[in-house]
């Protein structure tokens, strides 16, 4: 009896029993899909939030007082020659703009919350890669005439007026009226403000709210292709330097928070792979359980099978081949499945969302061992069965 | 004509079940000859049917040798075991032990299957052989389309397929009719003016008729 034999016998006994055969493939058939899918979308997931990052740029460095928030005047602060010179010092920087935060009380949706205002010169729009949704940034020009301007964030921008898009409206900073000239459109954000809900001023016009010409945050452009590690590790020894050898600025790159991204995104695959790789475990255990079945069942064709010539090698082949088959036409199932629902989602959602080749092995591979594994037993206990027993059975 | 084909000698066959032992065969030795018609006969639980597995190669005497053709059949694993029962020795049974779900053709293919016979080849030996037995316009059919008597003449071709020397018949005629029961032991009778070597267990003293010698069994032993 050859390999072929086997695999037309089992199958033609698969086929009888339509219904069961089915339904056992159900479980595989949903473990499949769900590893596949959970792969498939965590990586699609994993690309669109880094592209996201980088338009937002990971040519840039961060450099911010970590306490800025709680206890601003006892902070250690740059001066503006001291962040000038630092253009200088470091060859490596293409550009910089100091940053200068205030907090204000706003009414937002009938709510009072406090709203960050950033005071910015007029290149850190630039040099962050923020263009304005509608409306426009404001000049170099409007900086130096301390113009009474500002830019919205695009979430705070609709939670203020709603969608209506139009600029012109004003909001009160510390007593003083700025004009809204600008959307400042969405981005992923990091270091310590999100840019979606801050406000944006004029530096100058900043620094005379508060008082003073202090600076706690600076923004710095890398130039093309300086390495990032190195670009921060100059900033923090140059910054240590003022500071008389304490860290007191935080120094952040995108590309660090690009890794510590690839690091959740790794832990959310992982996690939810093992619950897919639970559920196809689940599939399995739930095809071992009808062979099982299926082997008591059918005790007396293992006997007529015997009394004709069957070996104990050719029945536990044809129980093996019966559950390998379950699984993997189970499978490829889940996989079709899966590359269905990942094309509708892509589609609809406008993502290019798509399964790899590794998560189609995967996924094959995984519910051919569990074929394997799971099919071993029940074969083993049909090859094992007497016959004469076998046959007396009813 | 080899007198001592099938010889069993001092045969014995045990059940244990937990505390109590039954002791369905004890120490039977018996010779058949090649080409040989013999019916064993014998009240119901005498052993007759665990005889018929042990000659058979289905099952295993606790105690005793047996010699199939000269050769000590215990001394075969598994796998020449399987081999025997597939070239060897052909088996029919009262309850006609089929495979409902498949057609007259494939249940007489399936020792075919497990012969190694090339594929293309098997179709055509199953027909003729169930040409042989009457039923060339049923090939197709299930089981449970077709009579008692057309059922057992698949057995009967599924038997002889692999032109085996022994065919092992046990009650072969325990369901059906008389008229159809006469019709089965003809083409036995046929079988074995063809050489080959029957043995067929039985009830009835007219079926054992077509025997040529009667074996008489009681309580696991010969008398
Ligand atoms: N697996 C078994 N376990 C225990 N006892 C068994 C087993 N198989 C058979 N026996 C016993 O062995 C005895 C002989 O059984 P066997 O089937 O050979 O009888 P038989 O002569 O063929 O009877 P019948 O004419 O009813 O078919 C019976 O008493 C039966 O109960
Ligand atoms: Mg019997």
């Amino acid at each position: 009896m050859n390999l072929l034999d086997c695999i037309t016998s089992s199958f033609s006994s698969l086929i009888q029993h339509k219904l069961r055969s089915c339904l056992t493939m159900l479980g595989m058939i949903i473990g499949v899909f769900a590893i596949t899918t959970v792969l498939a979308i965590s990586k699609g997931g994993k690309e669109l939030i880094l592209s996201e990052f980088l338009t937002a740029g990971t040519n840039i460095v961060m450099a911010f007082n970590a306490q800025m928030e709680t206890r601003m005047d006892k902070l250690a602060c740059l001066t503006e020659d001291q962040v000038m010179a630092m253009k200088e010092v470091i060859p490596q920087i293409a550009d910089l703009s100091p940053m200068h935060f205030l907090q204000i009380p706003l009414k937002v949706k009938g709510r009072m919350k406090q709203i960050t205002v950033l005071g910015v010169p007029e290149n850190f729009f630039r040099v962050r890669g923020i263009k304005a949704s509608s409306g426009r940034m404001f000049t170099g020009e409007e900086v130096n005439r301390y113009e009474k301007v500002c830019v919205v964030g695009k979430e705070l921008f609709y939670d203020l007026f709603g969608k209506t898009k139009r600029l012109g409206q004003e909001i009160r900073v510390e007593g003083t009226t700025f004009r809204v000239i600008g959307v400042m459109g969405h981005k992923l954000e990091f270091g310590p403000i999100n840019i979606n809900t801050a406000i944006g001023v004029p530096s100058s016009c900043a620094m005379r709210l508060l008082g003073t010409r202090d600076i706690y945050a600076v923004q710095f452009l890398a130039k093309e292709g300086v390495s990032m590690p190195l670009l921060k590790k100059r900033i923090k020894n140059h910054l240590r330097q003022i500071f008389g050898g304490r860290d007191s600025f935080d120094v952040h790159s995108v590309d660090e928070l690009l890794s510590m991204l690839n690091k959740v995104m790794g832990v959310i695959s992982i996690v939810l792979g093992s619950i897919a790789g639970i559920s196809i475990l689940v599939g399995g255990i739930g095809i071992m359980n009808i062979m099982l079945v299926s082997v008591s069942e059918r005790t007396r064709e293992i006997g007529i099978r015997k009394a004709c010539g069957a070996t104990k090698g050719n029945i536990l082949l044809q129980f093996l081949i019966e559950s390998l088959a379950l699984c993997s036409i189970g499978g490829g199932m889940g996989i079709l499945a899966s590359v269905g629902l990942v094309l509708i989602i892509s589609t609809v959602m406008k993502v290019a969302f798509f399964i790899s080749g590794m998560a189609i092995i995967l996924g094959f591979g995984f519910s051919f061992i569990v074929g394997i594994f799971f099919g071993v037993y029940p074969a083993y206990i049909a090859a094992k069965i007497n016959p004469v027993e076998a046959m007396r059975y009813e | 004509m080899n007198p001592n084909f099938i010889k069993l000698s001092e045969i014995k066959k045990i059940y244990t079940m937990g505390e109590t032992v039954f002791s369905a065969l004890n120490g039977i030795s018996l010779s058949i000859a090649r080409g040989e018609f013999v019916a064993i006969m014998g009240a119901s639980g005498s052993g007759k049917s665990t005889l018929m597995n042990i000659i058979g190669c289905l099952d295993n005497p606790t105690a005793g040798t047996y010699l199939l053709d000269g050769e000590d059949v215990a001394k075969n694993n598994d796998k020449e075991l399987a081999q025997i029962r597939n070239k060897r020795i052909g088996f029919v049974f009262q309850s006609f032990n089929l495979l409902g779900k498949q057609s007259a053709l494939d249940n007489v293919m399936l020792p075919l299957l497990y012969s190694g016979l090339l594929r293309k080849n098997r179709g055509k030996i199953a027909s003729e052989a169930l040409e042989m037995v009457g039923l060339s316009t049923k090939l197709r059919n299930k089981p449970s389309e077709m009579s008692g008597g057309e059922r057992q003449r698949v057995a009967i071709a599924r038997a002889l397929v692999n032109n085996p020397e022994i065919i092992c018949a046990d009650e072969p005629t325990g369901n059906l009719d008389s008229q159809t029961s006469h019709e089965i032991m003809e083409i036995l009778l046929g079988l074995n003016k063809k050489g080959r070597t029957i043995i067929l267990v039985t009830h009835e003293a007219d079926i054992a008729g077509y025997a040529q010698r009667i074996i008489r069994m009681r309580d696991g032993g010969i008398v």
